[in-house]
C-alpha cells in the first residue's frame, strides 16, 4: 500500500508541471506586464530596458518559466493588481469558505444519492422511482446559476413577501448577530442546495444502478435464503459494493464542484474563493486570478490522488502493483 | 457511416448483425423504441427550426428594440414571455439568443471533437512517447476546471461570440480523446486492422479508412452530449457577465441582466432558463437514446 501511494504520488509530478507550462502559457497570453510602462512618457526607453533586465523580462522564455515555478514554489504568488495585498494572503482568507461550501454540498450529495437511489433500487418502476429518476434527470440538465436564481427567487424574496420564514439572500452570516453556526448553517442552505444539485442528480442514477445490479446477485440471495432482514441485507451487503466507491467517485468530481462554487458563489454572494475569483476576472486582476485558476488545479490533482488511494484501499479488488 | 461497421469486424469477432438487416436499421429500430429520446428529437428540431426560421421573418433588431411604455411588462398578447428593464421583447430577445448558444455549443463540440479524434487516434495508433504525451496533457486538461479556463482565457483574449467558440473548443477535446484511444487501441490490433497492414496500406488510410469508422459511434455520443455542456459551460460565463457581451444576447447574458430584475420581473429570469433547461434536457434525451442505439453489443 504504501509504495502504491508512493507511485501514485510520483504520477502526479509530471501532472503538475504540465499543469505549470499550461498556466505559464495563459499568463504569457497577457502580454507585455510592462505595456502600461511603455505608454508613460516620462519613462525613457533606457528606463524601460532597466525595468524589464529588473524583472527579468529580457530572458528566454524557459527561464522566465523556472524563475516564474520557483516563485511559485515559495509561496511567492505576487500581490492584487487590484487591493496590492498578497495573492496568497487573499487565497487563504477565502478558502475556508469555499471548502465549507463544498463539503457541505459534497454532504447533501453523499446523503441524497445514497438514500433515494437505493430506495428507488429496492422500489424498481415505483411511483416514486419514476418520480426520483424524472427529476434526476432534470437534476443533471439544469444549468446551476438557473437553479440557484429560482431558488432566490421562490425561497429568499417570494416566501419574505408572503410573510414566511425565507432564507437570507446571500452573504455568510447577518451582520448584526455575527458569524455564529447557526447564522453560517442558515445562510449555507441555499447556495450548498444548488451546488449540490446538478451534481447529485448524475449520483442517484449511479447508486440507483448499481443496487440493482448488486441486489440481484447470489450473494446477496444467499443472504437473504440465510433469513437477514431486508435491512441489514441492504445495509451490511448491497450498500458496501453498491455505494462505497461513491465517496472517491464524488472526489473525482471536484473540478465541477470548484466551477460550481464560482456560480454560486456570485450568485449567493458567498465569500469564498470563486467569488474571489468572479471580481477579481471583472476588474481583469490577472494575479489574482491565475493564483485561483493554479491553486484549483492543484487542489483537483491532490483530491484526485487522495480519492485513487481512497478507493484502492476501499475495494479489496484493487491490487497494488 | 453504419455500413461501414458492417464490414469491419473480422474473424475474431463474429459480427452480432442477422444477415437479414443492416447495423444501421437496427440502430434506427433500437432509437425508435426509446420514446424520450424521439421526444427529445423533435423538441431540439423545434427549437433549432426556431431559431433558424425565425430571422428570416422578423430582422434581428427586433430583439433589440426598446418599446417604450412597456417596460418591465408581464407576458401578454404583445409580449409572450414580458419584457425587460428598457421594454426589449423577452420572446425576441430568446429566440436570437437561442441562436447564439446553440451556435456556440455546435461549433465549439465540432472543434472539440476534430481535435479530440485526431489526438486520440494518434494516441492509441502510434502507442510510446505520443501517447505518454498526449494522455498527460489530457490529464492535465482535465485537472483544470473548465470554467474558470473559459473566464480566464475570454479576458484575456476578448469575449467575442468566435473566441468563446473557440475557447470552448480547446476545453472540451478530453473525454472524447480517451475514447477514441481506448478504441484504437483495441481496434488496431485486430486481425483486419493486421491484415491492412500487411497490404501495405498506409497508416493514414488505415486511421482513416478502418480503424476511425468503427470509434464513430461512440464519438457520435459524446459529441451530442457535449453540445449540451458546452451550452451550459457558455450560459454560464455570459451568466457571471463574462462571456457573450451586449447587444448580442445569448441564454446566459439575458439571465446575467435578470438578477437585477428579478424581483419586479421574475419572467426575465424564467423563459431563457427554462430554454436552456429544455435545450439540455432534450440533449441529454437524444443523447442516451443513441448511446441505446448505436451501441453494436445492444441485443434485439
Amino acid at each position: 500500500m504504501g509504495r502504491y501511494v508512493a507511485r501514485r504520488a510520483i504520477e502526479a509530478v509530471p501532472l503538475l508541471l504540465l499543469v505549470s507550462i499550461v498556466l505559464f502559457g495563459i499568463i504569457q497570453l497577457t502580454g507585455d506586464p510592462l505595456a502600461a510602462y511603455t505608454v508613460d512618457s516620462t519613462l525613457t526607453a533606457d528606463d524601460i530596458a532597466r525595468l524589464r533586465h529588473f524583472y527579468g523580462l529580457d530572458q528566454p522564455l524557459p527561464l522566465q518559466y523556472l524563475h516564474w515555478l520557483q516563485n511559485i514554489l515559495t509561496g511567492n504568488w505576487g500581490t492584487s493588481f487590484v487591493s496590492n495585498l498578497p495573492v496568497v494572503e487573499l487565497l487563504a482568507q477565502r478558502l475556508p469558505n469555499t471548502l465549507l461550501l463544498v463539503l457541505s454540498a459534497y454532504s447533501l450529495i453523499l446523503v441524497s444519492a445514497v438514500v433515494l437511489g437505493t430506495y428507488s433500487a429496492v422500489h424498481q418502476y415505483s411511483p416514486f422511482d419514476h418520480l426520483v429518476t424524472t427529476l434526476a434527470f432534470v437534476g443533471i440538465s439544469i444549468p446551476s446559476f438557473w437553479l440557484g436564481l429560482l431558488l432566490l427567487i421562490f425561497f429568499a424574496v417570494q416566501t419574505r413577501n408572503l410573510g414566511l420564514p425565507y432564507f437570507p439572500a446571500g452573504g455568510m452570516y447577518d451582520l448584526a448577530i455575527g458569524p455564529t453556526i447557526p447564522q453560517v448553517a442558515w445562510h449555507l442552505v441555499l447556495p450548498s442546495i444548488t451546488l449540490a444539485t446538478v451534481v447529485a442528480a448524475g449520483y442517484i442514477r449511479y447508486v440507483r444502478a448499481s443496487m440493482l445490479e448488486v441486489i440481484r446477485q447470489d450473494y446477496v440471495r444467499t443472504a437473504r435464503a440465510k433469513g437477514l432482514s431486508e435491512a441489514v441485507l441492504l445495509r451490511r451487503h448491497a450498500f458496501k459494493n453498491a455505494a462505497i466507491p461513491l465517496v472517491t467517485l464524488i472526489g473525482l468530481d471536484l473540478p465541477r464542484f470548484l466551477s460550481g462554487s464560482v456560480v454560486v458563489e456570485s450568485i449567493f454572494a458567498w465569500p469564498g474563493m470563486g467569488r474571489l475569483f468572479w471580481e477579481e476576472a471583472q476588474r481583469t486582476d490577472i494575479p489574482v486570478v491565475m493564483a485561483v485558476l493554479m491553486f484549483t488545479s492543484v487542489l483537483v490533482i491532490v483530491f484526485n490522488l487522495l480519492a485513487d488511494v481512497a478507493y484502492a484501499y476501499l475495494d479489496p479488488k484493487i491490487r497494488y502493483r | 457511416m453504419a455500413a461501414s461497421i458492417q464490414v469491419a469486424p473480422g474473424a475474431s469477432t463474429p459480427a452480432p448483425t442477422p444477415a437479414s438487416a443492416t447495423l444501421s436499421v437496427l440502430a434506427w429500430r433500437r432509437f425508435r423504441r426509446h420514446r424520450l429520446a424521439l421526444i427529445g428529437a423533435v423538441v431540439l428540431s423545434l427549437i433549432i427550426g426556431v431559431c433558424i426560421v425565425a430571422p428570416l421573418i422578423v430582422p434581428e433588431s427586433a430583439a433589440n428594440r426598446v418599446d417604450p411604455g412597456h417596460f418591465r411588462a408581464p407576458p401578454s398578447v404583445a409580449h409572450p414571455f414580458g419584457s425587460d428593464d428598457v421594454g426589449r421583447d423577452i420572446l425576441w430577445r430568446t429566440i436570437f439568443g437561442g441562436r447564439i448558444s446553440l451556435a456556440i455549443g455546435a461549433l465549439s463540440i465540432a472543434l472539440a471533437m476534430s481535435i479530440g479524434v485526431v489526438l486520440g487516434s494518434a494516441a492509441g495508433y502510434y502507442g510510446s512517447w505520443t501517447d505518454t504525451l498526449i494522455m498527460r496533457l489530457t490529464d492535465a486538461m482535465l485537472s483544470m476546471p473548465s470554467l474558470l479556463l473559459l473566464i480566464v482565457l475570454t479576458r484575456i483574449l476578448g469575449a467575442s461570440v468566435p473566441t468563446i467558440i473557440l475557447v470552448i473548443g480547446l476545453l472540451n477535446w478530453m473525454q472524447v480523446t480517451r475514447i477514441v484511444r481506448a478504441n484504437v487501441l483495441s481496434l488496431k490490433e485486430q486481425d483486419f486492422v493486421l491484415a491492412a497492414r500487411a497490404m501495405g496500406v498506409t497508416d493514414r488510410l488505415i486511421i482513416f479508412r478502418h480503424v476511425l469508422p468503427n470509434t464513430l459511434a461512440p464519438v457520435v455520443v459524446a459529441a451530442t452530449l457535449g453540445v449540451g455542456y458546452a451550452i451550459i459551460l457558455e450560459a454560464s460565463a455570459s451568466f457571471l457577465g463574462l462571456g457573450v457581451q451586449p447587444p448580442t444576447a445569448s441564454w446566459g447574458s439575458m439571465l446575467y441582466r435578470a438578477q437585477g430584475l428579478m424581483i419586479q420581473a421574475p419572467w426575465v429570469a424564467v423563459f431563457p432558463g427554462l430554454m436552456i433547461l429544455l435545450t439540455v434536457m432534450a440533449i441529454n434525451f437524444l443523447g442516451d437514446g443513441l448511446r441505446d442505439a448505436l451501441d453494436p453489443r445492444a441485443q434485439d
